[in-house]
């Protein structure tokens, strides 16, 4: 079952290596559209965790889509498989010690291409402040981490 | 007893109406049931929405769709797809694969027993004039699309206006090659009478086209979207409509297309901006049907 926000309670959690050390977190989220979206037309911005933010080009972000763990560039080469509408993605962050237990405001921005519309309207601009259409909107959650 | 959808216009239901619910769990088969409830016995589904791991179909799938629309007098009217032509931020795609994309989309609609194809082209401009290579891409996919059984429709929605260079760019084009493969689907929003409330994209002119622009077109459009985004009780006490939509002048336009012998089918496409709840969903999902049956009479 889905829930309703985009980013979803259920899937966030801090990550561990083999010894045990929390090396990152990750969240779900579903995708803002009618339809699912090839990766290669995905643009995917930051995350925003309290405030500090974290770039997709810091190499310290990936997403996984049906089980597959893909790097921002990976993404944009593959037209092959879909992020689907009803499917949540996973986005993964390296951040040494994860986060502490606790409240956390976490916000994710991304956009998507939209052929068949105004070329204007599907401009991706990462800037938080920027609002684009599709997608180009920042979702945001606060939520504890256990 | 079978089915057997009447000649003329058919209320039809595209299941991007229930884009928001069916996110959070509602089910092809929950849609159908609603569709029977409603009598609307035709669908339009979205490859990338509406099938599991799309483009990769399973045999599963293709079983439960047929015993769906068996259990439900539910008859396959559209299947919409896309030529994304913005694939990739550094290039647009090419004709090979455009085609490519469109003949996966042809194999799935043909085993999922759709005809028309609602086909999505990718846009240069403001008033969504397609991509240069349109007629290209088309005659490359046209031989493969008669060799699945399927039609492409690219859909003329506002801002674009009947009377805009690209419709008879289509008309020509389907005349010169005598094209089985190509023809129109015209989303009602083009006849918008009231831009109260609309959203509008930067093309938008603020005028729609005259209900009777269609008569000519007629013959080259083989689907229609039902498109409404808000019903309001019928203002006129005389009239036994029950409802109407806000923007779209339906009493007008549905006896244009009985009076001149159309027949295919109309899928209903919401806009609201309250289709996230389920309830003003269902709600204005019938009111909208009950708005089509009682100017058609069935």
């Amino acid at each position: 079952m889905n829930e309703k926000e985009y980013i979803q309670y259920r899937g966030f959690r801090n990550i561990y290596d083999e010894e045990g050390n929390a090396i990152g977190f990750e969240f779900r989220h579903r995708l803002s559209y009618y339809r699912g979206v090839w990766l290669s037309q995905l643009r995917v911005g930051r995350v925003i965790v309290d405030g500090e933010e974290i770039l997709a080009e810091s190499g310290n972000i990936t997403w996984i889509i049906n089980g597959v763990e893909y790097t921002p560039e990976e993404m944009a080469k593959d037209n092959v498989h879909m992020w689907e509408m009803t499917v949540p993605a996973t986005v993964r962050v390296k951040k040494p010690g994860g986060l502490a237990q606790g409240y956390h405001d976490i916000a994710i921005r991304y956009g998507y291409t939209s052929s068949y519309m105004p070329p204007i309207m599907d401009q991706f601009d990462d800037s938080v402040e920027k609002i684009a259409v599709f997608g180009g909107n920042t979702k945001k959650r606060r939520m504890l981490i256990v | 007893m079978k089915y057997v959808p009447p000649k003329g216009p058919k209320r039809g239901v595209s299941l991007y109406s229930y884009t928001e619910i069916i996110q959070l769990g509602m089910t092809l088969e929950d849609c159908f049931m609603e569709m029977q409830d409603m009598g609307a016995h035709g669908v339009e589904i979205l490859g990338n929405s509406h099938i599991p791991g799309y483009p990769n179909m399973t045999d599963e799938f293709v079983e439960e769709w047929y015993r769906l629309l068996d259990k439900y007098e539910i008859v396959p009217a559209e299947y919409g797809h896309w030529i994304d032509t913005r694939m990739f931020k550094d290039r647009p795609l090419t004709v090979k694969e455009s085609v490519d994309l469109l003949t996966q989309d042809f194999k799935i609609a043909n085993k999922l027993g759709f005809h028309c194809l609602r086909t999505k082209m990718g846009v240069i401009d403001d008033i969504l004039t397609p991509v240069e290579n349109w007629r290209e891409v088309i005659d490359e996919a046209s031989p493969i699309a008669e060799e699945y059984g399927v039609i492409m429709l690219p859909e003329i929605h506002l801002p674009t206006l009947l009377e805009h260079k690209m419709i008879q760019d289509y008309v020509e084009y389907i005349d010169s090659r005598n094209s089985k493969a190509f023809g129109l689907n015209i989303d009602l929003s083009v006849f918008t009478d009231n831009f109260d409330g609309m959203f509008l994209g930067p093309g938008a002119e603020l005028r729609g086209s005259k209900p009777e622009e269609i008569i000519p077109l007629l013959p080259y459009v083989h689907c229609i979207h039902a498109k409404f985004s808000r019903m309001i009780p019928d203002p006129d006490p005389e009239s036994k409509l029950m409802f109407k939509e806000y923007n779209i002048p339906y009493d007008k336009i549905l006896p244009i297309l009985v009076e001149n012998g159309w027949d295919g089918w109309m899928v209903a496409e919401y806009e609201g901006r309250d289709r996230g709840d389920e309830n003003a969903l269902s709600e204005a999902m019938h009111q909208h049907q009950i708005l089509m049956k009682n100017i058609l009479g069935y």
